[in-house]
């Protein structure tokens, strides 16, 4: 079995944006169905009736777009936005993503 | 959280629970109950890819309780919907707008939170610099003309992670342990406070980023120099030696059981807190897991075995990392104590913070030099416990003024989105 040594890299060096893979991702308050592509793209649908759509068509600053893990703020009307990254510090980091979402399917 | 789990590398100490499986993939259950001293964090119980690394389960509880549980589920690697971009792009016929403009025009209170944000990002780039700043009149005994040169040079951009026995190193300087170092510090104002400004004019706060331009003039790089003492994350003591703003801080001193500012008209007091200067990010270098590492190149820094790295914003950085709020930084590690022997942060190619530790001792202290006796007469305040009060109440001249400003818009606009959203709420709730 691992030591920790070998745990503490494994975890310093997780890196989603070299990731492909699908997956549902349960939390408290719903479930997302996720599919993320090498290179940061990313999209995560919730799975509840009116919840939003996202995803990005560009490489994020590192795995900080988060894309499971975090609830997003529910929108209040149908909408596409285009932007940078939803995560924080990517946003404050990264000129060159285009992010989206929206709801009212 | 699952996919960005650097976050588990600082502040807490890790436990392997064993072998799992989990969405039918092979992992590692771990558990991470944060250090001593910090009452803020939760205990975190999570399965670990073994393959990935990244968290396949994560719970956190606080206090026995479970707050929440994140898990995936269903989990498939190299799916044939990942292969090509369509799944990726909005749907055809969207309208787009700018997101900001979202966040500028939403009636749930948004717009507001947006200002905090960036007032709290400021005041938080301002509380973390406002320390050094020169002021209008030249320092003196405080300011430099120029930031020293860096022998070796800093790493250029490198591929490859540092190996495992270094990460490690630097996750158990988190164990408390005795450590004594002469501190050098040097921060050039004017690079920092360009990009402040040019970042909030950016996002449309334009008066707030002539504020924070209008501050440093003349010679903007300060030094300090101080000598550190530390035997556990609340029993410390900072001795400076040359200015360590201009308030005229003294000594930074904690027992564990208290704490004392040292100024040179009064003594602030308050319950043992965790040293908060720059320093400690030197001695407890966990943070630096959170960001991308590369290089890892030996070398020998003032007669010590250490290695170099290069250090960008990772996924798990977030907003600050140690004492860093702009990246890229050349780290050097002491190959014995894990501490930073020196660590340069860039804004651009234009060096904006310098630290570095210099005559080491891993040397049990006195435990008596924890504690500052004060003398018959002098004035001793006892701190309000807020940190931004007691903090921006520190900084003198025209910097105390615009951070205890910011200090005060971000309480304001705080009650007013508080006001906002408890206004939301209830109509939500009536209708």
């Amino acid at each position: 079995m691992a030591g920790l040594p070998e745990v503490i890299g494994l975890l310093h060096r997780a890196d989603w944006t070299r990731l492909s893979l699908s997956a549902e991702v349960r939390f408290e308050s719903g479930r997302v169905a996720l599919l993320i592509a090498p290179g940061g793209h990313y999209r995560m649908e919730h799975q509840d009736e009116d919840g939003p759509v996202q995803g990005t068509t560009a490489s994020v600053a590192g795995p900080g777009g988060r894309p499971a893990g975090q609830s997003p703020r529910r929108p209040r009307s149908a909408s596409t936005t285009a932007g940078r990254s939803p995560c924080s510090s990517a946003r404050r980091t990264c000129s060159t993503v285009t992010s989206w979402r929206y709801s009212g399917r | 959280m699952l996919f960005c789990p650097q976050d588990l590398l600082d502040g807490y100490v890790l436990e392997i629970l064993g072998p799992v499986t989990a969405c039918g993939r092979a992992a590692i259950a771990i558990a991470a109950t944060p250090r001593a001293g910090d009452r803020l964090r939760e205990r975190v119980e999570a399965a670990v890819d073994a393959e990935l690394g990244i968290l396949l389960r994560r719970e956190e509880r606080f206090r026995g309780q479970l707050l929440a549980v994140t898990e995936l589920t269903d989990v498939t690697m190299n799916p044939p919907a990942a292969a090509g971009p369509v799944g990726f792009t909005a749907p055809p016929g969207s309208h787009f707008r700018e997101a900001p403009g979202e966040a500028l025009s939403s009636p749930d209170g948004s717009k507001a939170m947006n200002v905090l944000d960036l007032a709290a990002g400021g005041l938080g780039a301002l509380i973390k610099h406002a320390p050094h700043f020169p002021g209008r009149d030249a320092d003196s005994g405080h300011a430099e003309a120029a930031m020293p040169s860096p022998d070796p040079d800093v790493l250029a951009a490198e591929d490859g992670s540092p190996p495992d026995d270094l990460l490690y190193l630097l996750y158990r300087t988190g164990e408390p342990r005795d450590l004594g170092a002469t501190v050098r510090e040097w921060h050039d104002l004017a690079v920092t406070t360009a990009r402040m400004a040019q970042d909030v004019r950016a996002a449309g706060l334009g008066g707030f980023g002539s504020l924070i331009e209008a501050s440093p003039s003349g010679k903007t790089v300060t030094r300090t120099d101080a000598r550190l003492r530390v035997s556990g994350p609340d029993r410390y003591r900072v001795d400076y030696l040359r200015g360590a703003d201009r308030s005229g801080l003294r000594v930074n001193a904690c027992d564990g059981e208290r704490y004392w500012r040292v100024f040179p008209d009064r003594i602030l007091t308050g319950p043992a807190a965790p040293l908060g200067t720059q320093a400690a990010h030197l001695i407890y270098t966990g943070w630096v897991l959170r960001c991308r590492l590369s290089g890892a190149r030996d070398i020998t820094y003032r007669g010590r075995r250490a290695r170099q790295l290069r250090v960008t914003r990772g996924g798990g950085t977030g907003f600050l990392a140690g004492p860093l709020t702009y990246f890229p930084a050349d780290a050097i590690v002491d190959a014995e104590t894990g501490c930073l022997l020196r660590l340069i942060a860039y804004i651009g190619d234009a060096p904006y913070a310098w630290w570095e530790l210099d005559d080491i001792s891993t040397e049990p202290g006195d435990p008596d030099e924890f504690r500052v006796h004060i003398p018959p007469g002098t004035r001793v305040v006892e701190e309000t416990g807020n940190p931004f009060t007691d903090y921006t109440a520190a900084i003198p001249g025209l910097a105390g003024t615009v951070a205890r400003t910011a200090t005060e818009t971000v309480r304001r606009t705080a009650d007013a989105v508080s006001a906002a959203r408890s206004f939301l709420d209830d109509l939500r709730s009536h209708r």
